[in-house]
């Protein structure tokens, strides 16, 4: 396979996979009709939750965390420390909230008459894909990141593959590298199949009725709307799918918070860093450039735009999400996988902030199993030379320490700067534009990263019918 | 229990591993890091033998999808080697001092 080939067949290849035609929704260089776009999904959320319904997927419980809210009681104010709920997610048939995103997918392809499903991703979402497939009787694709070029693989990543084989797909795993797009392509061009890109309108349209389900569950367990709901962020789709979903049950005071894994320094792309990382998604390698310019997956236009709907991200330390782990297992019963608990370990300090009678929702869990486990995870970390130990998570450099709290009281957030990540939005669009933007552009970059037109001009200079005017050095 | 000895070669229809270099170093993308553009993107992948062949041989699979793939045989009914891990004493020592801060004053 030649990999210029391949890309440069992108579009031709993407087309054909897709039933959604982008360009229809194109209004300018970068600006495209996003409501548009998520409208032509077809389906209501009445209707999403019917499909799912019929894949088993959804329904999941709204666990109370008693035992945890009482945990942050002791170490707070009096008068704070929210009620903690947890939206079991763990409950779905492959065991994580993918299996929301996979269902549209797997549905539209079986009615289009696709042969077969085909997606990259090396979390959850590849069981979702595979599962879901295999319930509707259609063939399926897992492309992988697995592995570093001395074989060796992550036992989170393995025991993925391993679903995925399981559930009946084929699983081609590959040593690293972004390459693992071009063999996507190369893999739908042979065979006809529908991509089930997490990215497309269907997977993040599957995601809002997640949003729905925790608004709901929290007016019946407390009478009012959540108060703050925490997600896990890597790709933004979990974000964007749960804040519709919220919005379309009326919850416009929800707060919407983001959190992901802090593993600044470690470069995505090294063969040399891939296996220094103890959590292989829910971190600020995915979080941060998707959040700063989303339009880099593995579709025409992404669907999963998480600075339009994020009120405030926050990062954790690796060490905090498993002693999270560890504290929902032995406190409430509830043995789930690492990396879903990213937005526990955050919740865990945002409702020390929050008064007693408010409410704060983690909104997933995943399964847990061989390889997707904290003593898995750890026990490999120290195989490869990473510093395991108890102390204050602060002290936590990623790639080399994991360092897990003695205290609750060392568990903290770290504020991720979303002007930060706004101006980083910008310079992308700017260079993504070709040195400039028109003025629908520039509406839409507002709208893509919920500023205001003036914040926009002061990072680009002011854009008039004169004619736009470069980055501003 | 004693471990299956290890298959040194396959037969047709078994269920094995493969291996192949899909681009070499000088063939990969562009904008790598280094230490990544030197080695080549390598793929795995299971399916059933298309033809017999040794360890080390190029063979082809047929995978779950219905692909057939060409590589080099790694390994006849493959394993999973991931697992729990080993003890990991220091979220032991968590749990111990989660339960015994509970335990102080009664849970509310």
């Amino acid at each position: 396979m030649r990999y210029a080939e391949i890309m440069a067949r992108r579009e031709e290849i993407l087309r054909k996979s897709s039933t959604v035609d982008y360009s229809g929704f194109r209004r300018g260089k970068l600006a495209f009709d996003y409501e548009g776009m998520m409208a032509a999904v077809g389906y209501s959320l009445d209707q999403v939750r019917a499909i799912q319904k019929a894949a088993h997927v959804g329904g999941t419980p709204l666990l109370e965390l008693n035992n945890l809210t009482a945990l942050v009681r002791k170490h707070c104010a009096k008068g704070k420390g929210a009620r903690i709920f947890l939206k079991d997610e763990a409950a779905n048939p492959s065991g994580s909230f993918k299996d929301r995103r996979a269902s549209l997918s797997v549905h539209e392809a079986k009615k289009r008459g696709f042969p077969g499903v085909a997606a990259a991703t090396s979390g959850n979402y590849g069981a979702a894909v595979a599962g879901q497939a295999a319930a509707a009787n259609l063939r399926c694709v897992v492309v992988q990141e697995v592995f570093d070029s001395r074989g060796v693989g992550q036992p989170e990543i393995v025991e993925k593959g391993r679903k995925c084989e399981a559930l009946g797909a084929e699983v081609l795993q590959l040593s690293v590298g972004p390459e693992l797009f071009a063999m996507l392509l190369a893999v739908l061009d042979e065979t006809g199949f529908f991509n089930a890109s997490l990215y497309t309108p269907l997977s993040v349209a599957g995601i809002e009725t997640l949003g729905a389900e925790v608004a709901e569950g929290v007016r019946a367990a407390v009478g009012r709307d959540p108060d703050a709901v925490i997600i896990t962020h890597a790709g933004g789709g979990n974000v964007t799918g749960t804040a519709r979903g919220l919005r379309k049950l009326g919850c416009d005071r929800t707060k919407v918070v983001a959190a992901s894994i802090d593993i600044e320094g470690l470069h995505m792309a090294s063969d040399a860093a891939f296996n220094k990382k103890s959590c292989t998604t829910g971190h600020t390698g995915f979080g941060v450039p998707f959040a700063s310019w989303p339009d880099r997956a593995d579709v025409p236009l992404n669907a999963a735009r998480s600075l339009r709907y994020m009120d405030r991200y926050v990062s954790v330390t690796q060490g905090q999400v498993f002693w999270a782990t560890e504290a929902l297992a032995c406190l409430e019963g509830l043995e789930r996988g690492p990396a879903g608990n990213t937005s526990l370990a955050a919740a865990l300090v945002l409702a020390a902030e929050m008064p007693a009678d408010q409410t704060i929702v983690v909104q997933e869990s995943e399964y847990t199993g061989a390889g997707k486990h904290p003593t898995a995870q750890l026990s490999f970390a120290r195989a490869n030379g990473i510093e395991v130990r108890l102390g204050d998570p602060a002290e936590e450099v990623p790639g080399q320490s994991i360092v897990i709290p003695e205290q609750f009281e060392q568990l903290r957030v770290r504020e991720m700067d979303l002007d930060k990540l706004r101006r980083s939005y910008i310079k992308n669009a700017v260079k993504h534009a070709g040195g400039s933007l028109a003025a629908e552009d520039l509406k839409f970059v507002a709208e893509d990263i919920r500023a205001t037109k003036e914040f926009v001009e002061q990072e680009i200079g002011p854009v008039g019918p004169l004619g736009p005017i470069g980055m501003k050095e | 229990m004693k471990k299956p000895l290890k298959r040194k070669s396959a037969t047709v229809g078994d269920w094995v591993e493969i291996s192949a270099v899909l681009l070499a170093p000088g063939e990969r993308s562009p904008n790598l890091p280094p230490e990544t553009a030197a080695v080549p993107l390598v793929m795995r992948v299971r399916g059933w033998a298309q033809k017999a062949g040794r360890i080390g041989a190029k063979i082809s699979v047929k995978t779950q999808a219905g692909r057939v793939l060409h590589g080099k045989l790694l390994a006849v009914n493959p394993r999973f080697d991931h697992d729990f891990g080993g003890c990991v004493p220091e979220l032991i020592d968590v749990r111990r001092r989660l339960k015994e801060l509970m335990a102080k004053g009664g849970a509310p």
